[in-house]
């Protein structure tokens, strides 16, 4: 509650900061907050996940201030260059479309997309030709969206604002299945969903190099910063320990491409 | 910016054929669905006069954006149910939420548009119509509601703009009108510009419908 | 009943951040409200002003903001002023940073759409007040500025109360888009609970109760208001000169 009440402070008055910044240097990081477990916005008004912990992680490390908000994933990339905030900690993955917009640190993870479907779907394998005529649903903007576009052109595309939207019309069954981060429909599967499960293989968008964090185009001083605290998070064992608090595996490992997957 | 139109053309299109039809086929059900209302609210002092009061002011209280959220998500948790009941058909579409929300959200102020134009008609034309000896059924038909109609016409005609504004909450809903395909090219090109190229279509749709609104008032200005 | 559970107050339920919620849906409608009334008289005298380029830009902006969606305006304002303000900040003093939140993106966007139509509430207003007032206070040796605050703008408020009224219900339940923008209001509060309890119907059916009771409040407030001014005044509704 308290920290819901600091947002809104924050976001009834407009925000000063850096002209005073003699003492601590404050950096404003954005992110999501409807991406759990990497970015999600608690109950209390808190937010949190792998991507707000990291962040701060590295943070420490820089020895600044680090200041969250949210933004909608539809807009975010512009809300970064409007220099709404610094830089983004999103589990957004790097593609060459996005670099044209952004720069990004090295990956930080590798957030493999995967198939999930309800069980009354009788599917062994997620495959084009198997996946034909039925209906999947992905969030608008992120990278299973061009992945179903590019690769699914015979199944029903459907395209949510929130990923939190499309596991709603899985549920009920407005849709057949869902791509997305295997990481996200784990945890959503993990708060007692019992309908569904996952199908097929796991895989990344082509032109995909993991998960990075953002920053503007001039800002590559800061990029360069930021990722050398991440190394050092990397090295001193920081990352492991934030990666143990919420996933058993490891998440640096990377997967296969969509078009080795689908392309025999 | 030449891109981001011509390049995206097939889109835009889509958007925009999508939004003339989900706000012109809600202003028209919702006019059928308004009528009764507005006769109950003109006419009946009775129970059906206070659940015509009841609907109109909780369909005008309701925001849109919530209204299509709840029938939406809200029918979506009760999907089993629905499945029983034999009408997930409809539920399931989310074209056929959307023009729900917009047709209960319409409805509920055509309703009191019509009524509003019904209290004005004078005795006198009651008393002309029944020294003609024709059956209320007959006057309300022939008579009533074509001068209400004529009457009501430059509120409907803004009732018919709002909601061509208001079917840019169907995106949120997954069903991409105007909005909805610029909120979708904007997060692939992160460029501003393209809400500008949007801005432009309502801008034209809008001006559009007012000229040939305009013309038609003018064509039926004597009934009024 | 898991469902009572989840909307009980404290650390277990969404009472309290509903209710919080609730406090920031009514701040941005407060708030905004006083700037959509002082644009509308501006946009108003714009519209009659006898420069034509004054005139001109009145009547674009009321096009403009009566023909463009709420959410289309209120998206366009939130990343451009951000970019123009940047612009600005980077220009006068380099380093330092100036967010525009989205409550204060929320207020210009929303005071732009109201004043659009509240300029012609007034419109209609001051022709109900009549010339003959203003020639009046003129030939008394009344300035403009004083004829206009002293002997137009008190008649004004009876004839303007039911149009800003209605005003006041459409900005009450615009506030609602603005959880697009990822302001913590009422509807946003709402879409967050039903990321973790997925109860769509009870949380969207609750707060579309709420905005029920707050326009039906409003609503009866204008009329006791409405009949408060109109005291000492004849029913001239129909005989009005």
């Amino acid at each position: 509650m308290k920290s819901l009440f600091k947002i809104s402070a924050l976001t009834v008055a407009m925000t000063l900061s850096g002209l005073a910044s003699a003492t601590a240097e404050t950096l404003r990081v954005g992110t999501e907050g409807a991406y759990a477990p990497f970015n999600s916005v608690s109950q209390d008004g808190a937010i949190e996940g792998f991507d707000v912990d990291i962040g701060n992680a590295i943070c420490a490390v820089m020895e600044v201030e680090c200041e969250w908000s949210v933004h909608d994933w539809g807009g975010i990339i512009p809300a970064l260059n409007a220099n709404k905030f610094d830089f983004m900690v999103a589990s957004m993955a790097i593609t060459p479309a996005r670099q044209k917009a952004v720069i990004f640190t090295d990956p930080y993870y590798y957030n493999a997309m995967r198939f999930v479907k309800l069980k009354d779907v009788d599917l062994d394998d997620a495959k084009p030709e198997t996946l034909k005529g039925l209906t999947i649903g992905a969030q608008q903007g992120a990278v299973s969206a061009k992945v179903l576009d590019d690769w699914f052109a015979d199944s029903d595309i459907k395209l949510f604002p929130k990923l939190g939207e499309a596991l709603m019309d899985l549920e009920s069954g407005r849709i057949d299945l869902v791509l997305a981060s295997q990481f996200a429909i784990g945890d959503w599967m993990n708060d007692g969903v019992d309908c569904c499960e996952f199908v097929g293989e796991s895989f990344l968008m082509d032109g995909t190099v993991g998960a990075g964090i953002a920053f503007r185009k001039d800002d590559a001083e800061l990029q360069a910063r930021v990722n050398k605290a991440l190394k050092t998070i990397m090295d001193n064992g920081t990352y492991d320990e934030i990666r143990k608090k919420y996933f058993e595996f490891d998440i640096m490992s990377k997967p296969g491409y969509v078009s080795e997957l689908f392309n025999q | 910016m030449f891109e981001l139109y011509f390049g995206e053309m097939s889109r835009w299109n889509d958007g925009l054929i999508l939004t003339a039809v989900m706000s012109t086929l809600s202003v028209v059900i919702g006019f059928f669905v308004a009528l009764p209302i507005a006769l109950a609210r003109s006419k009946s002092k009775g129970i059906l006069g206070f659940l015509a009061l009841g609907y109109v002011n909780i369909f005008r209280g309701v925001p849109l954006l919530v209204l299509m959220f709840l029938i939406y998500y809200g029918s979506g948790q009760f999907s089993r149910e629905l499945r029983g009941l034999g009408l997930w058909w409809f539920f399931r579409d989310a074209y056929y939420c959307g023009l729900l929300a917009l047709v209960l959200n319409t409805a509920a102020y055509q309703a009191e548009i019509i009524r509003g134009s019904l209290d004005t008609i004078s005795a006198s034309v009651l008393e002309t119509n029944a020294a003609l000896n024709l059956t209320p059924w007959t006057s309300f038909r022939r008579v009533l509601l074509p001068i209400a109609f004529a009457k009501a016409l430059p509120p409907l005609g803004n009732e018919y703009i709002l909601m061509v504004k208001a079917t840019s909450l169907l995106a949120i809903i997954t069903v991409f009108d105007l909005m909805g395909q610029a909120r979708m090219i904007f997060s692939e090109t992160f460029d501003l510009r393209v809400y500008y190229i949007a801005a432009a279509h309502y801008l034209v749709l809008v001006l559009l419908i007012e000229w040939a609104l305009r013309r038609f008032e003018a064509r039926i200005k004597w009934m009024a | 009943m898991t469902w009572l559970n989840s909307l009980s107050y404290g650390s277990g339920g969404w009472g309290d951040e509903l209710l919080h919620g609730l406090g920031v849906t009514l701040g941005l409608a407060i708030a905004t409200f006083p700037f959509a009334i002082v644009l509308s008289f501006l946009i108003h005298w714009a519209k009659v002003s006898r420069y034509t380029p004054v005139r001109l830009f009145g009547r674009a902006y009321t096009t403009v903001f009566k023909s463009l969606p709420e959410i289309l305006t209120l998206l366009i304002l939130y990343y451009q002023s951000q970019a123009i303000v940047s612009w600005v900040v980077e220009t006068v003093a380099p380093g330092s940073h100036l967010s525009i939140s989205p409550f204060v993106a929320g207020m210009m966007a929303l005071a732009f759409v109201i004043s659009a139509y509240g300029s012609e509430v007034v419109r209609a207003a001051l022709n109900a007040v009549g010339k003959g007032q203003f020639e009046a206070a003129a030939s008394l040796g009344l300035s403009p500025f004083n004829a206009f605050f002293k002997v137009i703008l008190p008649q004004v408020w009876r004839h303007a109360i039911p149009g800003f009224g209605n005003l006041w219900v459409i900005l009450l339940k615009d506030t609602s888009l603005v959880s697009v923008i990822t302001l913590f209001e009422l509807t946003h509060v709402a879409t967050l609970a039903i990321n973790t309890t997925r109860q769509p119907f009870l949380f969207f059916g609750l707060i579309a109760v709420i905005y029920v009771l707050l326009v039906t409040l409003s609503t009866r407030a204008q009329k006791q208001i409405e009949k408060r001014v109109s005291r000492g005044f004849i029913r001239e509704e129909n005989g009005d000169v």
